[in-house]
């Protein structure tokens, strides 16, 4: 009996415990730690992890940012580089020779000589960070202004700039702003110039499975290549700072690194920011590009010419229109959304606890919250006081604006651009207008000027059709017109000219509007990231910035689609998925796979996933083991990923990574890459 | 400006083409397609396929097709008896027919020759041969609605004199009469039974339960469900010549229009918007509540006391498994879209209605009845869930006592319950008391705070604190109880024990709670015929009634749909299963038998496995043959995916999937792991023979 109520009660303090387990810590602001704040503590209370003496510098030094956008890491010690080969695929169409189209056909040096340098790419390597929010801020008081703070912050950055430049003439300075501009760190780069191809795989399997796989799991995509960096014309000597190849790839359960340069996410954003895009902004730019898709589909559907001029954009609004789903889908999340309304008020209780901070910044949330409402009271202004696409109209706003400038210069500018604006519209332009005057119906009111004088009581095909029986084009109407000047040109009886003498002032207000509110809503927001900063300090990571961060995760599957997925995909799969759709593109694969297949060890694997904290940006970044040896390459998120743009979660969402082990086997079976083999196992 | 009129122009098309399902005179499949052979939607089948069946057709399809015990669905695939069904189907024989030294079930059973077929004693397959409209005699003499009880009496006698006089007719046959409708037509279907049934064929349970219940109600799917059985007559395989499916050679293709003939068991697509309505705000909210947290409190136990884990695996397993689908429904439910069609339907079925004089008159205010019960069965929900004894042995223990002396109750009752007291044991089980106190959590969250249930057991307190104060009861002490049966009502009401006094409460209230419930699931079914009989009114045979678990045919077309973000293909291959196996590094339920391992190698990997269709099933559905045009079969019914469980509400099939075995993995399984030769022979003999 004593024992069973010894039992008894262990029973209740596990149920009593597991909620607060769960709300420890505060990663509902991600796990992109910057190298200068590393969360140690965290680290150790989660993995029992504590990173040996020369770890963290090791980690940094042999990681990149990559081009314009992405992540890459140095994986031999003569300066060879990997990345994806979504990162590497435009400046790979770049150097094929024409006759030769190495994106699709993919590309192996054999030699070193065979590498190709490729013009103007950069990759560059974080070698020093420094604290400079004191210098950023000096020369600001507290009751400055917006433009007057702004002002010497610009003025701080060029002299932090200037002087790093002297002081370090080979290096590249940047001055990077945390947490909204709670903290401004001084970071330099050692810039590698001289990047060339060394293997591509063929373009149909990195990117097996295209657009519809494109942000999903279970998935097959081989998406990596290799380049080098060169120095005095000989491979970089980076035996100092490369990632060992692991032998074994990862394990589930394992604890994995990754580090790369997040572009940009939303976390600090506060509740009432969020519904803002969960209520207006969302919902409207979805509504245009769920529209716009549905009418790029049927004219593509009229014939293959047509289907070849919207193939691209069609794919590129699918892309979009599944992102956008995902974001807001997340934030229609109510547990979700429930962790973000829970962290908040622990924040703000923290805030209102310390008398100084409660003074300083107590204000904010109802400021972000005026803000965000008058944000979403404003969007359909925003969004719909436009021309729309219509070209006749679009021309009427120039002519309005040239026959009342004051300014002889202004005017010639203003008439140059209205004859820029040629008349002629497709289809797509004229159903995408229709459609525009369609949608600004739905969400302007009734009252609203636009509603009243350019849609009025038209069907929005009437609308088209009496803009379009405008005398706008017709160069004699239209000196005329300019000529006539301000009262005259209120008096035109032009359908195209009466709605722009009512747009034109519409438009003015509405961009002046937008600039208020968004420089209300930064000025707000770096505040909001002091508070953030002043109650948790260096123990949240901050948002995004596309600079180097690592992030901790673990290997694992989730629940998904009613069942579970695995950790990790195989060749198995990779060959199914691609039987299952007769080969049908994107499921098609290059030649060598199919004529190789029986090769291929099966049961190797191809991607696996993690829960370690990515966004775009993070593209080609490493992972490695908590020996800082390559078990794979980050290149996409699953469908539930998107989510975390707003709070990080690991119950689903997961970092999607090429495993070390398929990129052997691609080199060793199909590309027979045999010098890039040794050279990345050591050998 | 050509373009553009082209533009308008094809999408007026598009809705011109959306037309004929929307009109008067179309079919509506908002109520499915589990058609009826007596009533086969023949104009529909000609607009949506360009085909247009015969008779003979309809009648080769009927006589093909079989109940599969009371439970399940099958069909003839062989001129000698051979029955294809599914493995879960006959699960259970193959087990009762296994020894302890021979777990058929797992290692599966092949009979190389007619003389090892396996008997299965209990097992019969039914074959709907006649079918007879009995509505005029079932309802004869129950015009007058006034007392509903002689009413469901005289139907009940009607129905009984109508089976009486088919055995007379038909002595050789099993009738049955089925209720459509809801109750607004009656058929009478007589079977021939074959009550000779043995086993040919089953791979073992892993190969057939690939990927278990994780995998169970989705898709992309790996699973061989299936199994081989055999009608024997008078000693000798039964005769099978004129009604059985041949084998197809080449299996579903994808775009192909396939049937599926078998037994649907229950859908609820007659219910009104305010009976789903109470299901989605009452009903599913409580159950999943209670299944969660279950769940999360078994799962924390087996986690303290690992020992504990096989004795409540099943219970997990099954809860998971419930939890699914009831998640599933209750997704549908509160999908916008779905309840908006739910809508936009009854908006127009009531308005056809009302349109009719003679209608509106005889139906007119069944919905405002249906809507007014709904929310009486929503106020009724959270006392009749929470005010109960629950997990708490104390209490059940205790209101049996109350209930053995209670005057209010019949001698009967009071005997019942006194024989009760001695069997209900009284321990301590931490587990029990974790769940009663989370019984006490939800009431708290769901019973009014002022709900006399609470005020007794959980009162100022807490639901934990209340929960022990029960704990600290005596009943469990039999002397105790005996005392308090002795002492009668006067004993029980001065007892001052814990539970006792809580017993007292819950006792009346538990009773009024059932009575209320009764009273609301009458007069439910009352108003539930009447929609039937509207429904039937209004649109006739255009619609297909809510399943009854006998022989339906449903119509539709093999396809892939959109999932997780990405396209789910038509049919899966053996690359997948053993790419499934692989990535789950071969753990159970991933696990494979090892003759698949062996022979993996002979196995072409390209094969399809399984593959999903559009065509209208639910569970009995499972061990259905999908056919296409020529009656030959192409794969075999065994499950729905995910996002096919709101079906059961209102059928759709934009992503709505039913999940079938594939012949060709099923052909791939018996000539290359199971060299079940013969059965290959006699399944492709027949096709070869055509």
């Amino acid at each position: 009996m004593p024992d069973t109520l010894r039992r008894f009660r262990s029973l209740f303090l596990w149920l009593a415990i597991a909620p607060a387990a769960a709300a420890q810590g505060n990663l509902e602001l991600g796990k992109m730690w910057t190298f200068e704040s590393p969360p140690l503590d965290y680290l150790r209370d989660e993995y029992g992890f504590e990173p040996p003496a020369g770890w963290l510098d090791a980690l940094r030094m042999a990681s990149l940012r990559f081009g314009d956008g992405c992540s890459a890491s140095f994986v031999s010690p003569r300066g060879l580089i990997m990345t994806n080969h979504h990162c590497a695929r435009g400046q790979i169409a770049e150097i094929s020779p024409e006759d030769q189209d190495w994106v699709r056909n993919g590309f192996y040096a054999s030699s070193l000589e065979d590498e190709v340098r490729i013009p103007g790419l950069t990759v560059q390597q974080l070698v020093q960070m420094r604290d400079v929010t004191a210098a950023m801020n000096a020369g600001i008081a507290g009751g400055d202004d917006d433009a007057s703070i702004a002002a010497a912050r610009d003025r701080n950055e060029a002299g932090l700039l200037a002087q790093a430049r002297e002081q370090y003439p080979e290096l590249q300075p940047e001055v990077v702003e945390l947490h909204q501009g709670a903290v401004y760190q001084l970071y330099l780069y050692r810039v590698w110039d001289d990047v060339r191809l060394v293997c591509a795989p063929h373009l149909q399997i990195a990117h097996f499975g295209g657009d519809p796989d494109n942000f999903t799991f279970p998935r097959y995509s081989l998406d990596f290549s290799f380049l080098r960096a060169w120095v005095d014309g000989k491979p970089a000597a980076t035996e100092a700072h490369y990632f060992e190849w692991s032998k074994s790839g990862p394990a589930e359960g394992d604890l994995v690194f990754v580090t790369g340069n997040p572009g940009s996410t939303d976390r600090l954003k506060t509740k009432a920011q969020m519904n803002h895009l969960r209520d207006a902004g969302y919902p409207m730019i979805r509504q245009l590009i769920d529209n716009r898709l549905g009418l790029m589909k049927e004219i593509a559907k009229l014939g293959p010419e047509q289907e070849k001029q919207f193939r691209t954009q069609i794919l590129t609004f699918e892309n979009a229109q599944k992102a956008y789903a995902g974001y807001h889908s997340g934030l229609l999340n109510e547990p979700l959304m429930a962790r973000k309304i829970r962290a908040e008020a622990a924040f703000k209780r923290a805030v209102l606890a310390d008398p100084d901070l409660r003074e300083r910044y107590a204000h904010l949330w109802a400021r972000l919250e005026e803000t965000a409402a008058a944000k979403t009271a404003f969007e359909p202004q925003r969004r719909f006081h436009t021309p729309g696409g219509s070209k006749h109209l679009a021309r009427a706003l120039e002519l309005v604006r040239a026959a009342t400038a004051t300014d002889p210069e202004r005017r010639q500018e203003y008439l140059k651009g209205a004859m820029a604006v040629a008349l002629e519209a497709s289809p797509y332009d004229r159903a995408s207008f229709i459609d525009h005057l369609a949608r600004a119906r739905d969400w302007l009111p009734p009252s609203d000027p636009f509603r009243r004088y350019v849609i009025g009581d038209r069907t929005p095909e009437q609308t088209a059709a009496l803009l379009e029986s405008s005398q706008v084009g017709d160069p004699e109407f239209e000196s005329r017109l300019v000529a006539a000047g301000e009262e005259a040109i209120k008096l035109s009886d032009d359908p195209a000219v009466r709605m722009a003498v009512v747009l034109e002032p519409l438009i003015r207000a509405k961009d002046a509007t937008s600039a208020r509110l968004s420089e209300q809503e930064s000025t707000l927001g770096a505040e909001l990231g002091r508070a953030m900063f002043a109650v948790y300090g260096a123990r949240v990571s901050p948002d995004a910035t596309f600079t180097l961060r690592f992030s901790d995760g673990v290997v694992m599957g989730y629940p998904y689609n009613g069942t579970i997925a695995p950790w990790r995909t195989s060749f198995y799969g990779l060959f199914g998925r691609h039987a299952e759709f007769e080969g049908e593109h994107p499921f098609d694969l290059p030649k060598p796979w199919l004529e190789r297949q029986d090769q291929i060890d099966l049961r190797k694997s191809v991607c696996f996933v993690s829960s370690n904290d990515i966004i775009g940006g993070n593209s080609g970044s490493p992972i490695v083991s908590r020996n800082l040896e390559i078990v794979g390459l980050i290149f996409d998120g699953n469908i539930e990923m998107l989510a975390n743009r707003f709070v990080y979660s690991d119950d689903v969402p997961r970092a999607v990574s090429v495993h070390s082990e398929a990129i052997i086997e691609a080199l060793a079976k199909i590309y027979n890459a045999d010098r890039v083999l040794e050279e990345l196992l050591g050998q | 400006m050509a373009a553009l009129a082209a533009l308008l122009a094809l999408s007026a098309q598009t809705h011109a083409q959306a037309a004929p399902h929307n009109g008067p005179a179309a079919v509506r499949t908002e109520l499915g397609k589990m058609w009826l052979f007596e009533n086969p939607p023949l104009a529909y089948l000609r607009d949506e396929y360009g085909f247009a069946p015969t008779q003979e057709w309809l009648q080769a399809l009927r006589l093909a097709s079989l109940r599969f015990g009371n439970w399940c669905s099958a069909s003839f695939v062989s001129p000698r008896g051979l029955i294809l069904t599914n493995h879960h189907c006959v699960r259970d024989n193959v087990a009762d027919a296994s020894s302890e030294d021979r777990d058929l079930v797992e290692s599966g059973y092949y009979a190389h020759s007619l003389e090892d077929e396996l008997p299965l004693p209990g097992l019969y397959v039914s074959q709907l041969v006649a079918i007879e409209d009995v509505t005029d005699a079932v309802l004869a003499g129950t015009a007058d609605a006034s007392d509903p009880g002689r009413v469901e009496q005289r139907r009940r006698a009607n129905e009984q004199s109508i089976l009486d006089d088919a055995a007379t007719r038909h002595p050789d046959l099993a009738p049955e009469i089925v209720t459509l409708h809801q109750g607004a037509a009656f058929h009478l279907y007589l079977y021939k039974r074959y009550e000779d049934v043995r086993l040919v064929c089953a791979p073992p349970l892993q190969a057939a339960h690939f990927g278990g219940d994780p995998d169970n109600f989705t898709y992309p799917r790996y699973c061989m469900d299936f199994a081989f059985c055999r009608a024997w007559e008078d000693g000798r395989p039964a005769d099978t010549t004129n009604h059985h499916f041949s084998w197809s050679g080449r299996g579903a293709q994808d775009g192909e229009v396939v049937f599926v003939t078998g037994n649907p068991g229950s859908t609820g697509r007659l219910l009104t918007h305010a009976q789903l309505v109470y299901l989605r705000d009452a009903q599913y909210p409580l159950e999943l509540q209670l299944l969660k947290r279950r769940l999360d409190i078994l799962r924390a136990f087996v986690q303290q006391f690992p020992p504990l884990e096989p004795a409540l695996r099943n219970i997990i397993l099954g809860d998971e498994n419930s939890l699914k689908a009831t998640q599933g429904y209750y997704r549908g439910l509160i999908e916008p879209q779905l309840m908006a069609r739910k809508r936009a339907f009854e908006a127009e079925f009531r308005a056809a209605v009302a349109a009719d004089p003679k209608l509106a008159a005889k139906y007119g205010d069944a919905w405002q009845a249906l809507a007014e019960i709904s929310a009486a069965k929503t106020a009724l929900e959270a006392p009749l869930q929470f005010h109960s004894p629950a997990y708490s042995a104390h209490l059940t223990r205790a209101l049996a006592i109350v209930r053995a002396v209670d005057p209010r109750g019949s001698e009967t009752e009071r005997a019942t319950a006194r024989e009760l007291v001695p069997a209900i044991q009284v321990q301590v089980s931490p587990l029990q008391q974790a769940l009663f106190i989370d019984h006490l959590q939800r009431a708290t969250k769901w019973l009014e705070r002022d709900d006399p249930y609470l005020v007794a057991l959980v009162g100022d307190s807490s639901p934990e604190a209340g929960a022990i104060r029960i704990a600290q009861s005596r009943v469990g002490e039999d002397d105790v109880a005996q005392e308090l049966l002795a002492g009668g009502m006067a004993a029980v009401e001065a007892s001052a024990d814990p539970a006792i006094v809580a017993a007292r409460v819950i006792a009346p209230l538990a009773d009024a709670n059932d009575a209320a419930a009764r009273r609301l699931e009458e007069a439910e079914a009352v108003q539930a015929r009447r929609i039937g009989r509207a429904i039937f009114a209004v649109f006739g045979d255009r619609v297909s009634p809510d399943a009854t678990m006998t022989l339906r045919f449903s119509d539709g077309r093999v396809q892939g749909y959109a999932y997780n973000g990405t396209q789910a293909p038509w049919r899966t291959t053996f690359w997948g299963l053993y790419g499934r196996h692989n990535d789950f590094d071969g753990r159970q339920p991933f696990d494979l038998p090892e003759p698949w391992l062996a022979q993996q190698n002979r196995v072409d990997l390209g094969a399809a496995v399984n593959f999903v269709s559009t065509n209208d099933i639910i569970g009995g559905n499972s061990g259905s043959p999908v056919v296409n045009r020529d009656l030959q079969v192409v794969g075999l019914i065994f499950d729905g995916n995910i996002e096919q469980l709101p079906n059961r509400f209102l059928y759709r099939d934009r992503s709505q999937r039913s999940v079938s075995v594939h012949t060709d993995g099923i052909t791939e399984t018996l000539a290359k792991i199971l060299d079940a030769t013969p059965l290959l022979q006699e399944l492709g003999g027949v096709s070869d023979g055509r």
